[in-house]
């Protein structure tokens, strides 16, 4: 087979893709159910209906723990560019200790983790994962996959949130991300991405909730 | 090539940078006069790049300097900068009520505040930055080390150290600290990563829009 053109099998499961990505934003679900039915459905597509390897769509845990520390930079990194000036420096400690203490008040809420990295893995595994590697079989030069994906992904944020600057954000983030899946495939995988996705809704939520 | 730690004559062009940088950094009155301030940039500029093509007799290419494909160069610091400007801006932007407006009022206000010399001075001070450190110093720690992470990191660490001032606060000078180091490291890791679209020609005109714009945007927001 070979590997630059797109099958029908891929077209169906790009189809069914976006029929799920659609379906979830049409029902504006928060609940937990969703987004790992999705993860879990893209996985199987991509094993037993597409089969082919995970690692050619960025999902590999080889060196797992060089991906933790990547995610983490590029999240402090993103986070430093975007909230650096939220609050004076001495205050983030107190902020994030009283959210913890929130959070050990009401178990049930540890839940909320679970849902927000369910949301940032599927994210990243529908476009970086399976859009990207998708673009970059059709298109050559890989600039034109990340912007793509890039748009595809501040387009879908935008049907969720309806918010233009929060689309463009995604837009910026999704480019970062894009480009860094393509020029590091070993450190920036659709894992070390999503703990970095994580982390921006993460400390996003924690300011909103100051 | 990777340095031989006898060979003198790069250690030899790496004191003389860093003497000149440390004069023109603390010892001489630069603030005072803006002419002097210019000519001293440029004379480091040029300083720099002499001595790497004239007395090491390397060419500049390896020190990122080029001008192949200027157009690509353009379009793809004008993406980085508008990516790094966005993200830096993005809480001013969802400030209720803040719109970026361009009125006459707000123009003449920003040509009262950035006049002809102090942009021209701006422009040479970056390409001396982008010269000192993604140009030389990047090079030079690459090849003492043999490893582009730490040429990477050092010359971002040193670009950070470079922006703590005496002065202000040191919460304020933390942040400044932070700031360029990420900024280096976001720089340095273009520069050794893509080195046909990211020369020094090109980072230099990023790190010059993006100071501009940091100086531009509150006159705009709030003029």
């Amino acid at each position: 087979m070979n590997k630059n053109i797109l099958s029908k099998k891929h077209g169906t499961c790009l189809f069914i893709i976006i029929l799920l990505y659609i379906l979830t934003v049409i029902f504006k679900t928060n609940t937990i159910y969703l987004p790992v039915l999705n993860i879990i459905l893209c996985l199987l597509l991509i094993h037993y209906y597409l089969r082919e390897p995970f690692f050619s769509y960025g999902l590999s845990f080889k060196k797992i723990h060089i991906q933790i520390i990547c995610g983490l930079l590029l999240a402090a990194i993103i986070l430093f560019y975007l909230y650096g000036n939220a609050f004076t420096w001495n205050i983030y400690p107190f902020v994030i200790g009283r959210f913890m203490r929130h959070f050990s008040s009401y178990p049930a809420l540890w839940f909320y983790f679970f849902n927000i990295f369910a949301r940032a893995l599927y994210e990243e595994i529908t476009f970086r994962g399976i859009f990207l590697s998708f673009f970059q079989r059709i298109f050559t030069k890989p600039l034109v996959s990340i912007v793509l994906c890039a748009i595809l992904s501040g387009a879908a944020d935008y049907l969720v949130g309806q918010d233009i600057l929060r689309a463009v954000l995604a837009v910026v983030t999704g480019f970062i991300y894009g480009y860094l899946r393509i020029n590091e495939p070993e450190k920036f995988t659709v894992f070390s991405l999503s703990l970095a996705h994580f982390l921006q809704i993460f400390c996003t939520d924690i300011i909103e909730f100051w | 090539m990777k340095i031989n730690r006898l060979y003198k004559k790069y250690w030899f062009a790496f004191f003389i940078i860093i003497l000149f940088d440390s004069v023109y950094t603390y010892v001489w009155p630069t603030g005072s006069n803006r002419i002097l301030t210019i000519s001293c940039v440029i004379l480091g500029s040029v300083l720099c790049l002499s001595l790497v093509r004239f007395y090491l007799q390397e060419p500049l290419e390896e020190y990122g300097l080029h001008l192949k494909s200027p157009h690509i160069q353009l379009i793809c610091i004008l993406l980085i900068t508008f990516t790094i400007s966005f993200l830096a801006y993005y809480r001013n932007l969802t400030k209720d009520g803040t719109t970026l407006v361009l009125t006459k009022s707000t123009l003449k206000n920003i040509g009262e505040l950035f006049p002809v010399s102090f942009t021209i001075l701006l422009l040479a001070s970056v390409t001396y930055e982008e010269v000192l450190f993604r140009g030389f110093l990047l090079t030079f720690f690459q090849k003492l080390t043999d490893s582009s992470f730490l040429g990477v990191f050092i010359s971002a660490f040193w670009f950070g150290l470079m922006h703590y001032s005496s002065s202000g606060t040191l919460e304020e000078n933390l942040e400044r600290l932070i700031s360029a180091f990420i900024f280096g490291i976001i720089y340095g890791y273009l520069r050794v990563k893509e080195p046909q679209k990211f020369t020094l020609f090109s980072l230099s005109i990023g790190h010059f829009l993006n100071d501009f714009i940091a100086l531009i945007l509150p006159a705009i927001l709030y003029a």
